[in-house]
C-alpha cells in the first residue's frame, strides 16, 4: 500500500478555513501532512485517528517564543508555514482545543499580523518594480548607440530580453502577474469586507462560492509555478550566460542563509537547512561548470575574433535567451604600422526572428546618418566636445561616462543592421586616410557569416 | 472593531481574569483552570488567550511575575482585582434583575 502521496492543495490565503477543512478531511481519511511545496501537499499514511489541523495567521516571520510555547502547551505542533499562515497539527493524544476561540480577536490578529505585513510587502515589491522601470527606461534614445550595453535599443528592458533567460521570463510573465493581481486584490478585499461584517454581526463569514475557491486556487498555483519556472531559469543562466556572476551567487546564498537564520523551530530548520545546502551546491556546480558548458554550446553568436589581425581579444559578455542573443567585447587590431593599433569595441544583438528584431530595435534615430556606399550601415556624428549631462539614473550616468570617454580620443561610431542582427561598433585611434569601407570590411564579412 | 477600553468583559475575558484570583498562573495553566472551573463549558484557545493576556497587561489589569522554561506567569494587579469585583457586581445585578422578572409566572 502507498504510504506517501502528493495532492493538489492550492487556496488563496483569504479562504484559509477551507484549506483547514481540506486538511482535516484528509486527516479523517488517514493522511497526515508532511509538507507543502508550491500548489501541492505531500501526505503520509497515518494510523492516528485523533489528528486535526488548525491554520493560524502569522506575520510571515517566526512566532514569538512565548506564543509558540503556549500553543505547544495547548497540544499543537507547527508542521508547515504557507505565507502568512502557520499550519498546526494536534499532538498525539492531546485532543487540543482550537487555537482561536474568539472570532473578533482572530480577525484582529489577521489585521495586525498578516494584513499589515502583506501590504508592506506588496508596497516594497511595487517600489522595486517602479524603481527598476524608472532606472532602466531612462535612456536617451538618440545616444544609446554609444552606450556599451545598449547596442541600440531605446529601452534596457527590451535589450535585456537577450541578456538572461530569467529576466526574459520575468518580463514575459509580468503582464500576466499584473492581471493576476488585478483579479486577486478585489476578491481579497471583497472577502475581507464580508469577514469583517460577519464578525461585527457575531456570525460566521459566508462561505465562498465553489467556483471562486477553485479559480482562486488555480490563480495561486499559476503564480507559484510561473515564479518557480523563472527562478529555475537561474540555473541555465548561471551555466550559459554572463548576465550573473559570482557576486550574484554569493549574494543569493547570503540571502538564503539569512532566511534560514530566522527559523527557530527544529522541524522547519532541518527542512530549510536541506534546501539551503541544495541551493548552495547547485550554485557552486553552476559556477564551476560555466566555462566548460559555454565552450560546448557557443550559442547564436560565435566566439572568436572578428578581425584576423587582432592581437588581443576580450569577450566581456556573451548571453543566449529565448528571443535573442547578446555579445559584447573589444579587440586590439594591428594596423601594420608599428606602435599603432585600432581599439575596436562592439556589442551584438541577434534576434530569433525578423519580426522580433523589428519589434525590438524599432526605427533608426535621426542622429545617425546612413553611409551611402554601404547599405544597412549608419554612422553617428563624432563626439568631439563634452556632452551635456541628461541622465538622472544609474544607466544615464553610465551612458554619460561612456560619452565622456568617447570625447577624449578620436573615434568612429557605427550602427549596422543585417536581417535579425544589429551591431554597434566603435573604433578608436583609426589611422588617417583609412576609409569607412576599409575599416568595416572585416565586421561586415563576420556579419555575413553570422547570417 | 477594536474595543477602546474594557468597559464590559466578554465571558472569555472574565474567566481568564478570574483564574488569576487565587494565585499567579501561566497561559496553559489559565486554559486548564478555566475548563476545569466551568466543567468544560468554556474553552479558551491558546491564540485567543495570548491576545487577551497582552491586552490585560497593556491596560494594567495583570502583571508578569515570573518566567520559567519559556512560560510566563501572570498575577492580578490591584486594578485588575477591582475590575473583576466590578464585573462580578455587574453580573450579580443582571442576575437579580433577571430573577425578579423571569422567575415570576409568565404573563398570559
Amino acid at each position: 500500500m502507498k504510504t506517501t502521496c502528493w495532492k493538489y492543495f492550492s487556496f488563496l490565503n483569504i479562504d484559509y478555513k477551507h484549506a483547514q477543512d481540506r486538511l482535516n478531511q484528509w486527516a479523517a481519511e488517514g493522511w497526515e501532512l508532511v509538507e507543502v511545496i508550491g500548489p501541492f501537499a505531500r501526505l503520509r499514511w497515518t494510523e492516528r485517528t485523533d489528528l486535526t489541523y488548525f491554520l493560524d495567521w502569522t506575520s510571515g516571520s517566526e512566532e514569538l517564543r512565548d506564543y509558540a510555547q503556549l500553543v505547544s502547551d495547548a497540544g499543537w505542533e507547527r508542521v508547515e508555514r504557507m505565507g502568512y499562515l502557520n499550519i498546526y497539527a494536534s499532538k498525539p493524544g492531546s485532543h487540543p482545543r482550537p487555537i482561536q476561540t474568539d472570532p473578533e480577536l482572530e480577525f484582529k490578529r489577521f489585521r495586525t499580523k498578516a494584513l499589515r505585513h502583506m501590504l508592506i510587502s506588496v508596497g516594497a515589491v511595487l517600489a522595486v518594480v517602479l524603481f527598476c522601470l524608472f532606472t532602466f527606461s531612462d535612456i536617451d534614445t538618440t545616444h544609446s548607440l554609444l552606450s556599451s550595453s545598449m547596442v541600440y535599443n531605446s529601452s534596457f528592458l527590451v535589450s535585456s530580453l537577450t541578456h538572461s533567460l530569467t529576466l526574459s521570463a520575468v518580463l514575459l510573465f509580468l503582464p500576466f502577474w499584473g492581471l493576476g493581481c488585478a483579479v486577486y486584490f478585489p476578491y481579497f478585499f471583497y472577502r475581507l469586507r464580508l469577514w469583517g461584517n460577519a464578525v461585527r454581526a457575531g456570525e460566521a463569514p459566508p462561505p465562498p462560492k465553489r467556483w471562486a475557491l477553485r479559480a482562486g486556487g488555480l490563480l495561486r498555483a499559476a503564480g507559484i509555478l510561473s515564479t518557480s519556472f523563472a527562478a529555475l531559469l537561474l540555473i541555465p543562466d548561471y551555466l550559459l550566460n554572463d548576465a550573473f556572476n559570482w557576486g550574484v551567487c554569493v549574494g543569493g546564498f547570503i540571502g538564503c542563509y539569512l532566511q534560514f537564520q530566522r527559523c527557530n523551530e527544529n522541524i522547519t530548520r532541518r527542512r530549510h537547512s536541506l534546501r539551503l545546502s541544495v541551493i548552495f551546491l547547485i550554485l557552486v556546480a553552476c559556477g564551476l561548470l560555466h566555462n566548460p558548458v559555454r565552450e560546448r554550446f557557443p550559442g547564436r553568436i560565435p566566439f572568436g575574433p572578428i578581425h584576423s589581425q587582432s592581437d588581443h581579444v576580450d569577450l566581456e559578455m556573451h548571453c543566449d535567451a529565448f528571443l535573442g542573443s547578446y555579445a559584447r567585447g573589444h579587440e586590439r587590431v594591428e594596423t601594420g604600422i608599428e606602435g599603432q593599433s585600432i581599439s575596436f569595441h562592439y556589442t551584438v544583438q541577434e534576434w530569433v526572428s525578423p519580426a522580433a528584431a523589428q519589434w525590438a530595435v524599432g526605427d533608426i534615430p535621426e542622429t545617425l546618418y546612413p553611409l551611402e556606399e554601404l547599405e544597412g550601415v549608419w554612422r553617428s556624428f563624432e563626439w568631439d566636445t563634452d556632452p551635456e549631462f541628461t541622465g538622472v539614473s544609474l544607466m544615464g550616468i553610465s551612458d554619460h561616462a561612456r560619452k565622456l570617454e568617447l570625447a577624449k580620443c578620436p573615434n568612429r561610431c557605427f550602427y549596422l543592421r543585417r536581417g535579425t542582427t544589429q551591431v554597434a561598433a566603435t573604433y578608436f585611434y583609426v589611422p588617417e586616410g583609412m576609409t569607412d569601407e576599409e575599416l568595416l570590411a572585416p565586421l561586415l564579412d563576420w556579419m555575413e557569416g553570422l547570417e | 472593531m477594536a474595543r477602546k477600553k474594557l468597559e464590559t468583559l466578554t465571558e472569555q475575558m472574565y474567566y481568564a481574569l478570574l483564574s488569576l484570583w487565587e494565585e499567579p498562573r501561566h497561559g496553559y495553566g489559565i486554559m486548564q483552570y478555566v475548563e476545569e472551573l466551568t466543567r468544560g463549558r468554556l474553552v479558551i484557545g491558546a491564540g485567543t488567550l495570548y491576545a487577551l493576556l497582552a491586552r490585560f497587561e497593556e491596560e494594567g489589569l495583570i502583571q508578569l511575575t515570573d518566567t520559567q522554561e519559556g512560560r510566563k506567569y501572570y498575577a492580578l494587579t490591584g486594578e485588575g482585582r477591582q475590575r473583576l469585583r466590578e464585573e462580578y457586581q455587574r453580573l450579580r445585578r443582571q442576575m437579580a434583575d433577571g430573577a425578579a422578572l423571569l422567575e415570576k409566572e409568565e404573563p398570559l
